[in-house]
């Protein structure tokens, strides 16, 4: 892979001469030539992006913090509440409602602790008003409360008709993720006011959470719709090894713990399953694990060769990792972005471009050399 | 108190301070291990031998013991930047884990205890000490 680093110069008005903002690598994929444009520097953990109708930027940083760029200007927008960031929890996820222009809501995904018996993961909506998060209403708290540091999930996706979709994570706890009276270790279905749903595939038995849309996740960290199939896409971390690409069906059991292509971090066996009638099987699952924290899926003229694939972010190899599908089905895998730094995020932006969110770094722009 | 009993007295502190210090460690070392377990594991390993290239070896690891307020430095606020560790170069980061003060003693005694490691209990006046 070729790749070459350029710090390009850059006169401002009034004869100051600054080296910083345009930093960019290049790098190829097949006879495409494509860069890699830093927008937005010195950032921690990165976990989500979303844009506002003024071309604004909304970055979530782990430790609690929600930053608003626009232009040159960095801000930091204050009203949030209580967030317990420790290990994998904080702040995560930011996304816009598909109404936004209309009725102003930005949902955000937080870890939240109470007390002795630890926490979960938090969905709110609240109204940006000038730096301020207003009107903020609180939508759903996964269960149970652990006093773990890991496995929360926190990814949310819209589909075409306002439902929200969630995936949480099984806080550590295996067991959750088969046990359907508690929320952690599933996909959630809510409308967008946090209402659940009547039509939920177990919306009315008994001992099962009515917000479940599918169970046996262990830590779904990436969600989105395919744009042509309309198929509900996730990506989530396998223990060692294990990780998946799953097409989400409602009322389905993706199979934590008792199917998986992992294994414990120390090298003994879960289970020997890897398969089971009334379990899914992944589109597509990676041993070993890359550590996928993101999903999103190319709908941009801007990417001609990409347009319909898949794109997961590798936290554990530095990559971006290109799932080229035909239709719902996996055919296969090109890595991107070789050795950029552990990618929390990769998002389109309004503007049809790939931003790409990279720990302890910022957030690039990919840009197509003509 | 009849000199005897002071002696005796004496001598019972003497042994007991050893074994409320042991406790001590033990017990930071457990709560030390459930956040490796939790966090640290994935990329380190529960051998803590890391991934060669990728992640550097926690288990005699020159960089961990013989810098340990280095290491301190890098599980309080996160580490970026080429370093070298056992004569092998590692240039991945390592993201702030917004530990406390006290589990970053924990964490940091367990490791310092683990796979052959040996070392004296990490204290979290040391932690605080370790200034960004």
């Amino acid at each position: 892979m070729e790749k070459v680093v350029t710090f390009l110069l850059i006169v401002l008005g009034g004869g100051l001469i600054s080296v910083s903002p345009a930093y960019s690598q290049e790098y190829s994929s097949g006879e495409m030539r494509y860069r890699a444009v830093l927008v937005a520097g010195d950032l921690d953990v990165p976990w989500g992006m979303a844009w506002l109708p003024d071309g604004s930027m909304l970055v979530t940083e782990r430790d609690g913090r929600l930053l608003q760029f626009k232009g040159d200007n960095r801000t930091e927008v204050t009203g949030l509440p209580d967030i317990y960031s420790s290990g994998q929890g904080g702040l995560m996820e930011v996304v816009l409602h598909p109404d936004h222009n209309e009725n102003g809501w930005i949902y955000l995904t937080y870890s939240f602790r109470e007390g002795g018996s630890g926490g979960n993961t938090a969905l709110i909506r609240g109204r940006l008003e000038g730096a301020s998060l207003v009107d903020i209403q609180e939508l759903f708290r996964s269960t149970p409360n652990a006093r773990t540091r890991h496995h929360y999930g926190g990814r949310i996706a819209f589909d075409k008709e306002n439902f929200l979709f969630l995936g949480v994570g099984e806080r550590g706890t295996r067991e959750n993720a088969q046990d359907k009276s508690v929320s952690a270790g599933s996909i959630i279905r809510l409308h967008d006011n946090g209402d659940i749903p009547e039509d939920n595939p177990f919306a009315g038995e008994e001992d099962i959470h009515p917000a479940i849309w599918s169970y046996g996740h262990r830590n779904p960290q990436g969600i989105a719709f395919h744009p042509e199939t309309s198929s509900l896409f996730n990506t989530e971390h396998g223990p060692q090894g294990g990780d998946e690409l799953n097409l989400i069906l409602p009322g389905r059991n993706y199979g934590w713990p008792v199917i998986t292509f992992g294994k414990n971090y120390d090298g003994t066996v879960i289970t020997d399953e890897t398969s089971r009638v009334g379990m899914e099987q992944p589109v597509h699952y990676w041993v070993p694990s890359i550590a996928p924290g993101s999903l999103m899926f190319v709908t941009s003229d801007r990417y001609p060769d990409w347009k319909g694939d898949a794109l997961v972010g590798s936290l554990k190899f530095n990559y971006v990792e290109r799932v080229i599908m035909q239709g719902d089905r996996a055919e296969g895998t090109e890595k991107l972005l070789e050795d950029i730094g552990r990618v929390r995020d990769v998002r389109e932006g309004p503007d049809g471009y790939i931003y790409v969110a990279v720990e302890g770094d910022g957030i690039y722009r990919i840009e197509i050399i003509e | 108190m009849s000199a005897s009993g002071i002696l005796t007295l004496l001598l019972l502190t003497a042994i007991s301070v050893p074994f409320i210090q042991g406790n001590a460690k033990q017990e930071s070392m457990d709560r030390g291990k459930e956040i490796y377990n939790q966090l640290c594991i994935v990329c380190h390993q529960a051998d803590g031998k890391g991934i060669e290239g990728a992640f550097p070896p926690l288990a005699a690891s020159d960089y961990l013991m013989k810098t340990p307020d280095k290491a301190i430095h890098a599980v309080k606020y996160g580490l970026q930047g080429e370093i070298t560790v056992n004569g092998k170069k590692y240039n991945s980061v390592m993201t702030n884990q917004n530990l406390s003060d006290e589990e970053v003693a924990d964490v940091m005694t367990y490791v310092m205890n683990s796979w052959g490691n040996s070392h004296e209990m990490i204290t979290v006046e040391r932690v605080r000490k370790v200034a960004e």
